[in-house]
C-alpha cells in the first residue's frame, strides 16, 4: 500500500491552529521526544493501544484472545509486551476498554474528510492544518493531500517541529500556505536534554523556509524553569531575524498538563518529573520582550 | 450580581440600581397561586346562565378587570398585573378544574415548577369546584375522545398537550395596527357593525368585543387613579414618573399610542389582557424592534427621548414580563419545565419589502436582554446574509454571556418554508417566532403553529419492531403484518421502512383526530374576543380565532425523536439487512434486557460503532432525512378544523419544537436499536441524540443541513452547547460569528446555544453519555469535553471558572 497516511485524530472546528475555522489532522510519528509532549499517542508511526480500565467489567472476553498477556483476577492486568494483536484485542472487548489509536487513510479519504467543512473555511478564512506528532514524518503522503486540497482552493497549514533534514520535507513545505513552526530552545544542550534531539537541523530548516519566503507563525511553548529564560528567548528571536524568515507573528503557548492522563492509558510514564506551574505573569512578560524585539505576538 | 453593558449606551447609577432591584425581586419571588380570577369568573358565570358562551366569557372577563386588585410595582416604569401578586398564577376554571382539586395539596411538593399555595386560596378553589367540574373544556374534550385515542394515550404514543386542558394562545397581536388605532377604534367600529349585521353569532362577537374592550379601557384608567394616589406619597423623580403614568393611563388606548413610552406600555398591557382572558401561553410580542421603531424615531426627533431612556423603558418592560406565571397539571408540567410562558420577542431580519430591517431598537433590545438576563421574554433574532456585522456581534456577545439567548433564526429557510405553503412573500418576510421555535406571521396566525397533539416517535419505533404491540401495556392498536401479537419478521429493509410508514400514518391520523376534538371544544371554551380583535381578519369577519377568524391557519403537531428513529432504522438496515451480522430477534432480545447481558453488550458494541446522525456521515443522515419525509408526505391529506370557514390558508405543516417532551417521552420507551438505553431521553428537536455526535459543531450543522429544513415550516429546533471559554477571546467570537454565517448558507433553520458553566461540566462528568455535544477549549484547540481525561477535565473546569471572573 503506497500513499496511505496514519492518523491519530481529526479535529474539526479547530480555532487555534492558524487562521479561521480549521480542521486539524493529527498525523502519527515525531522526530522529537519532548518531555512535555501532550500527544504521546502520536509519537510513533505505528498504531497504539490505549487502555481505559475503568470501563472494565471483568467479563473475560479479552482473556480468551490474549490469555498470556491478560488476567482478570479481581482486576484487569495487562502485560503489554505479550499482546500478540492489539486490534484483535480491541475487537474482543464488548465495553471498549481497549482502544486503537491510529487509522490508515488514503489520500482520497483524507481529502474527502477535510473537504467536509469547506463552507466554514470559506466563511472564516480557515482551512486545514496538519499537526501531530509531526506531519513531516509522513511528508510524501501529505504532499499529495496538500496538492489536492489546494487545487480545491483550501488553505493548508503545516504545524511542525522542523526536526528532520530539509530534503525529507522540502516539497511539502513548498506546497503549503503557512507553516506553524516550533522553536523550543536555543540552547542545544538543553534541547537535547528535553527533546532527545539537537536543534541545528531545526535552525537550518528555518533558513530554508526563509529562502522559500514561506509565511511562518512561530510557536514557543513556555515551560517554567526549562525554556522560559529571557536570554534563550532573545537568542531564538535574534536567530529568527537573522534567518530573514517571513514571520507574521510569534505565539506563546502556555504549558499544560492535559496530556498527562494519556501516558497512563498508553502504559507510559510522564517524562517531565518536576512540577511545573502555568505562569500567566511570565507569559505576559515574555510577550513584551518579544514585542520589544520587533515581532508581533 | 449586576451585569455589565455590552454597548456604549449610558445608563446613570439611579437607572442601573433600580434595574438591579427589579431584577433581584424577579429572581427572589416564589411562584404562588392567585384565586381572584377564578372567584370572579365563577361569580359572573353564575349570573349569565343561558347566554351565548362568548358573552359569558366577555362578561366574566369584564367583571374580573373591574374587581381584581391592581398594583403598580415600586421602581417600575411599566405597569400592569395579571394576578394579585407578582409571579402568581391565576386559575382558569372554565378550561379545567379536576386536576386543581386533585393536586392542590401537592403543588408545593413538586420536584420542579413548585407553587406555594396558602390556605385561603385552597379554600377558594374548593369552594368553586362543584360549579365547574364536568363543565370545562377538558371535560368536553374527554367526552369526545375516541377509544383509540384513549388507548394511544395509555401507551404513551400520543400525548394530548396543552390544548386538551387549557387555552391555545400562540398568537402575536397585530401590534402595528392596534397601536395606531387604540382600543376605542374597535369599540366604535363594533358598534357600527352591530347595527348593520343580522347574524346572531356575529352580533354576539361584536357585543363581546365591546364588553371586553370597554372593560380593558376602564381597567387601564384604574392604574391612572392609583398612580395619582401613589404620587402623593412620593418625591422627586418617582413623583414625576407616577404623575406621568396617571396622565397617560387616562387616555391610553382611547386613542392611538402617542409616544414610545405609550407604545411599550400598551404592548405590555395587551399582553397582560390576553393572559387574563385565556390560559393559553406563547402570547408573543413579535417583531418589537420593527413596530416600536416609528414611535422611537419620532420621539427622538422631537427631542423628548434618548437612547438611555429608551433602554430603561425596554428593560423595565422585559423585567415585567417575568412577573407573569402559569400553572399546569403535574403530568403536563414535565413537558414544559421552568414556568415557561414562551413570550417571544424578536428582532432583526428582513423587512416585508426584502431589505434588512435592523434599526436602533434592535441593539437596544439586545442590551436590555443583557441587563435583565431572565427567562422572559423568550428572546430571538432573525438574521440573513446582509445582517450587519455589528448586530451579529452584539448577539454573539449576549449568547456568550450565558443567557442562551437570542435564538437565531435563518430568514432564508423560514421565509421559503412559508411561501411554499402559499403565504405571500411580503407576509412571509414578516414572520416571527411564536413561542419557542415555531414561526408564523405576526397578527395573521390564529392558532398554535406547533404543539397540537404530541406523538412519541420513540414509542412508535418500539412498537414497529414489536408488530405494533407496546411492550409496556401489551396494547396493540395496529399490526404491521396483519397478525395479532408481537412476532414479526422483515424480509428486507424496504419492508421495515414500509412498516414504519404504516405505524406512523396510523398514529398521525389519530393525532389529527385528537387535534380536531380539542379544536372543536376550544371554539366554545377559548372564545377570546379581545385577542381575536388583534388578529387579521377576525374583526372584519366577526369571528373568533377558533371559529376561523384568522388569515393563516397553519398548524403542526409535535413529533419527538426523529434522530432516535433514523439512527435505529439505519442500525437495523446495516446490521440485519446489509451486513447480515444480526437477526431482528437477536436485536430484540438485546433490547429487552436493555443491553445488559454479555451477548447484549456485544451487540451494543456493534451498534455503538456504527455511524450516527450528527457526525456529517451521509448514509445515516439520509435516513434521518427520510424519517422527516415520511411524515411530511402525510400532511397534505389532513385538514384543520377551520378549513373553509374563513382562513385564506388552512393546512398542516411540521415542527420539531418539542419543549422538554423528549425527557418524559424517553421515560416511556425501552432500549432502542440505536444503542439508547431504556428510559433515556429521546433526542431534542432535530438535534442529534445526546451522546452520539462526536465530531464537533460543524459536523452537527452539516448533518442538519441535509434535512428538508424549509419544509419543517413551523420551526426546526437545533440546540448546541459551547463552554464559555470557547468564546471568551474576541477572535473566537469572530469565528463563532463565521459559524453563524455558514449556518445561513447551509440552510439551518434555527440554532440556539448553551454556553455552559461549571455546574454542567460537573454533571457531564457524572453522566458523560448525555454530553457528547459539549465542546470545550482545551489548549490550542477545542475538543469534546467527555473525550478528555479526567485530569484534563479538571484543568478545564478551573480555567472556565477564571473565565467567569
Amino acid at each position: 500500500m503506497d500513499n496511505v497516511g496514519l492518523i491519530s485524530n481529526i479535529q474539526r472546528y479547530s480555532l487555534h491552529d492558524g487562521p479561521g475555522i480549521r480542521t486539524t489532522v493529527f498525523m502519527m510519528g515525531c522526530p522529537l521526544r519532548c518531555a512535555w509532549c501532550s500527544n504521546p499517542e502520536s509519537l510513533k508511526k505505528v498504531k497504539q493501544l490505549m487502555i481505559f480500565d475503568q470501563k472494565c467489567t471483568l467479563c473475560g472476553e479479552c482473556v480468551r484472545v490474549e490469555p498470556e498477556a491478560i488476567s482478570i483476577d479481581g482486576k484487569l492486568s495487562v502485560n503489554r509486551v505479550l499482546i500478540r494483536d492489539i486490534e484483535h484485542l480491541a475487537q474482543s472487548c464488548p465495553y471498549d476498554v481497549f482502544e486503537i489509536i491510529g487509522r490508515e487513510m488514503s489520500v482520497e479519504e483524507l481529502v474527502e474528510e477535510c473537504m467536509k467543512d469547506e463552507p466554514f473555511y470559506r466563511n472564516s478564512g480557515g482551512g486545514v492544518t496538519f499537526s501531530g506528532g509531526d506531519p513531516i514524518m509522513q511528508a510524501d503522503f501529505l504532499v499529495d493531500v496538500t496538492r489536492r486540497l489546494r487545487e480545491k482552493g483550501i488553505h493548508v497549514a503545516l504545524d511542525t517541529s522542523g526536526g528532520l533534514p530539509w530534503d525529507e520535507w522540502k516539497v511539502l513545505a513548498s506546497e503549503v500556505d503557512l507553516v506553524l513552526y516550533d522553536l523550543k530552545l536555543f540552547d542545544e544542550e538543553k534541547h537535547i536534554e528535553f527533546t532527545q534531539s539537537g536543534n541545528s537541523v531545526i535552525f537550518d530548516n528555518l533558513d530554508h523556509l526563509a529562502m522559500l519566503g514561506k509565511e511562518l507563525i512561530v510557536r514557543m511553548v513556555v515551560i517554567e524553569g526549562i525554556n522560559d529564560d529571557r536570554n534563550d528567548i532573545k537568542l531564538r528571536c535574534e536567530r529568527l531575524k537573522q534567518s530573514g524568515a517571513n514571520v507574521s507573528r510569534i505565539e506563546l503557548l502556555p504549558y499544560h498538563t492535559l496530556g498527562r492522563g494519556k501516558y497512563i492509558r498508553l502504559g507510559l510514564t510522564y517524562p517531565l518529573k518536576q512540577r511545573i506551574n502555568e505562569n500567566v505573569r511570565t507569559i505576559e512578560e515574555l510577550k513584551s520582550l518579544i514585542e520589544s524585539l520587533g515581532f508581533s505576538v | 450580581m449586576e451585569r455589565n453593558l455590552l454597548t456604549n449606551v449610558s445608563l446613570d447609577d439611579v437607572a442601573r440600581l433600580r434595574i438591579h432591584r427589579l431584577r433581584k425581586k424577579r429572581l427572589d419571588t416564589k411562584a404562588s397561586l392567585c384565586s381572584q380570577r377564578a372567584l370572579l369568573y365563577t361569580e359572573s358565570f353564575k349570573q349569565t346562565e343561558n347566554e351565548p358562551y362568548i358573552l359569558r366569557k366577555a362578561k366574566a372577563f369584564a367583571h374580573t378587570l373591574d374587581h381584581m386588585s391592581i398594583f403598580i410595582e415600586a421602581d417600575s416604569l411599566i405597569f400592569g398585573n395579571m394576578a394579585s401578586k407578582n409571579f402568581a398564577a391565576p386559575i382558569y376554571p372554565e378550561y379545567s378544574m379536576d386536576w386543581l382539586v386533585d393536586e392542590v395539596d401537592t403543588f408545593s411538593l413538586r420536584k420542579g415548577d413548585v407553587f406555594q399555595v396558602d390556605e385561603k386560596v385552597k379554600a377558594d378553589l374548593l369552594s368553586i369546584s362543584d360549579f365547574w367540574l364536568g363543565n370545562t373544556h377538558k371535560d368536553e374534550v374527554k367526552r369526545n375522545l375516541t377509544d383509540d385515542i384513549r388507548l394511544a394515550s395509555k401507551t404513551g404514543a400520543l400525548h394530548l398537550g396543552g390544548i386538551s386542558m387549557s387555552g391555545d394562545g400562540h398568537i402575536v397581536p397585530d401590534y402595528p395596527t392596534l397601536l395606531s388605532r387604540g382600543f376605542r377604534w374597535y369599540v366604535d367600529e363594533a358598534n357600527i357593525r352591530l347595527d348593520e349585521i343580522q347574524s346572531y353569532e356575529r352580533k354576539s362577537f361584536y357585543q363581546a368585543v365591546i364588553i371586553s374592550l370597554e372593560a380593558a379601557l376602564r381597567w387601564i384608567k384604574q392604574y391612572g387613579e392609583l398612580a395619582g394616589q401613589l404620587s402623593i406619597e412620593e418625591n422627586g423623580q418617582r413623583k414625576v414618573e407616577l404623575l406621568d403614568m396617571a396622565k397617560m393611563a387616562m387616555t391610553l388606548m382611547e386613542q392611538p399610542a402617542q409616544s414610545f413610552k405609550e407604545c411599550v406600555q400598551a404592548t405590555y398591557l395587551v399582553h397582560i389582557l390576553q393572559l387574563i382572558e385565556s390560559n393559553g401561553h406563547s402570547f408573543c410580542f413579535g417583531r418589537f424592534d420593527q413596530y416600536a421603531y416609528p414611535y422611537y424615531r419620532r420621539d427622538v426627533e422631537k427631542g423628548i427621548l434618548n437612547e438611555s431612556t429608551a433602554l430603561e423603558i425596554i428593560t423595565h418592560f422585559f423585567l415585567m414580563t417575568n412577573s407573569t406565571n402559569k400553572i399546569r397539571p403535574n403530568e403536563h408540567t414535565k413537558f414544559s419545565q421552568g414556568y415557561p410562558l414562551y413570550s417571544n420577542l424578536m428582532i432583526g431580519g428582513l423587512a416585508p419589502e426584502g431589505i434588512d430591517a435592523t434599526n436602533a431598537l434592535s441593539s437596544l433590545c439586545i442590551e436590555a436582554m443583557n441587563l435583565t438576563a431572565l427567562k422572559e421574554p423568550n428572546f430571538a433574532m432573525r438574521y440573513h446574509q446582509d445582517t450587519p456585522d455589528d448586530l451579529l456581534k452584539l448577539a454573539a456577545k449576549l449568547i456568550r454571556s450565558g443567557t442562551g439567548m437570542p435564538a437565531m433564526f435563518n430568514d432564508a429557510v423560514a421565509i421559503r418554508g412559508l411561501t411554499d405553503l402559499g403565504v405571500p412573500i411580503e407576509d412571509a418576510r414578516d414572520y416571527c417566532a411564536i413561542g419557542c421555535v415555531e414561526t408564523g406571521v405576526a397578527g395573521k396566525y390564529g392558532h398554535r403553529a406547533t404543539g397540537m397533539t404530541y406523538c412519541n416517535w420513540g414509542k412508535l419505533l418500539e412498537m414497529l419492531v414489536n408488530n405494533g404491540v407496546d411492550p409496556n401495556t401489551n396494547i396493540q392498536q395496529v399490526s404491521i403484518n396483519g397478525q395479532l401479537g408481537s412476532d414479526i419478521e422483515f424480509s428486507s429493509y424496504d419492508q421495515l421502512w414500509q412498516g414504519w410508514r404504516k405505524i406512523l400514518k396510523y398514529y398521525t391520523d389519530l393525532a389529527v383526530e385528537s387535534d380536531v376534538i380539542c379544536d372543536r371544544s376550544l371554539v366554545k371554551f377559548d372564545a377570546s374576543p379581545l385577542a381575536s380583535c388583534f388578529i387579521q381578519n377576525a374583526f372584519e369577519l366577526g369571528k373568533t380565532l377558533k371559529e376561523g377568524g384568522c388569515k393563516y391557519d397553519i398548524i403542526s403537531q409535535s413529533n419527538i425523536g426523529p434522530s432516535v428513529v433514523g439512527n435505529s432504522l439505519y442500525t437495523m438496515k446495516k446490521l440485519i439487512f446489509d451486513d447480515h451480522k444480526l437477526t431482528l430477534n437477536q436485536l430484540k432480545s438485546a433490547l429487552s434486557d436493555n443491553w445488559q447481558s454479555l451477548d447484549s453488550a456485544k451487540i451494543h458494541k456493534m451498534v455503538r460503532h456504527l455511524p450516527k446522525y450528527g457526525n456529517d456521515i451521509d448514509e445515516v443522515d439520509d435516513i434521518v432525512s427520510n424519517v422527516f419525509e415520511s411524515y411530511l408526505e402525510l400532511l397534505p391529506s389532513y385538514k384543520t378544523e377551520r378549513s373553509g370557514k374563513g382562513p385564506v390558508i388552512s393546512r398542516y405543516t411540521m415542527s420539531t419544537s418539542n419543549i422538554t417532551a423528549y425527557v418524559p417521552n424517553g421515560l416511556e420507551v425501552g432500549a432502542t436499536p440505536d444503542g439508547r438505553f431504556a428510559q433515556q431521553p429521546l433526542n431534542e428537536g432535530c438535534s442529534p441524540t445526546q451522546g452520539t455526535d462526536t465530531h464537533g459543531p460543524t459536523a452537527v450543522l452539516k448533518s442538519v443541513s441535509k434535512l428538508p429544513n424549509h419544509q419543517v415550516a413551523a420551526g426546526q429546533l437545533l440546540n448546541m452547547r459551547f463552554t464559555p471559554s470557547s468564546l471568551s477571546k474576541d477572535e473566537d467570537l469572530d469565528k463563532f460569528i463565521d459559524l453563524l454565517r455558514t449556518s445561513v448558507e447551509l440552510n439551518i433553520y434555527h440554532n440556539q446555544f448553551n454556553i455552559v458553566d461549571t455546574k454542567t461540566l460537573r454533571d457531564a462528568q457524572k453522566h458523560p453519555q448525555l454530553y457528547s455535544d459539549l465542546i470545550v477549549r482545551v489548549a490550542g484547540y477545542c475538543a469534546q469535553f467527555i473525550s478528555l481525561m479526567p485530569e484534563a477535565q479538571e484543568a478545564i473546569i478551573s480555567r472556565s471558572e477564571h473565565g467567569h471572573g
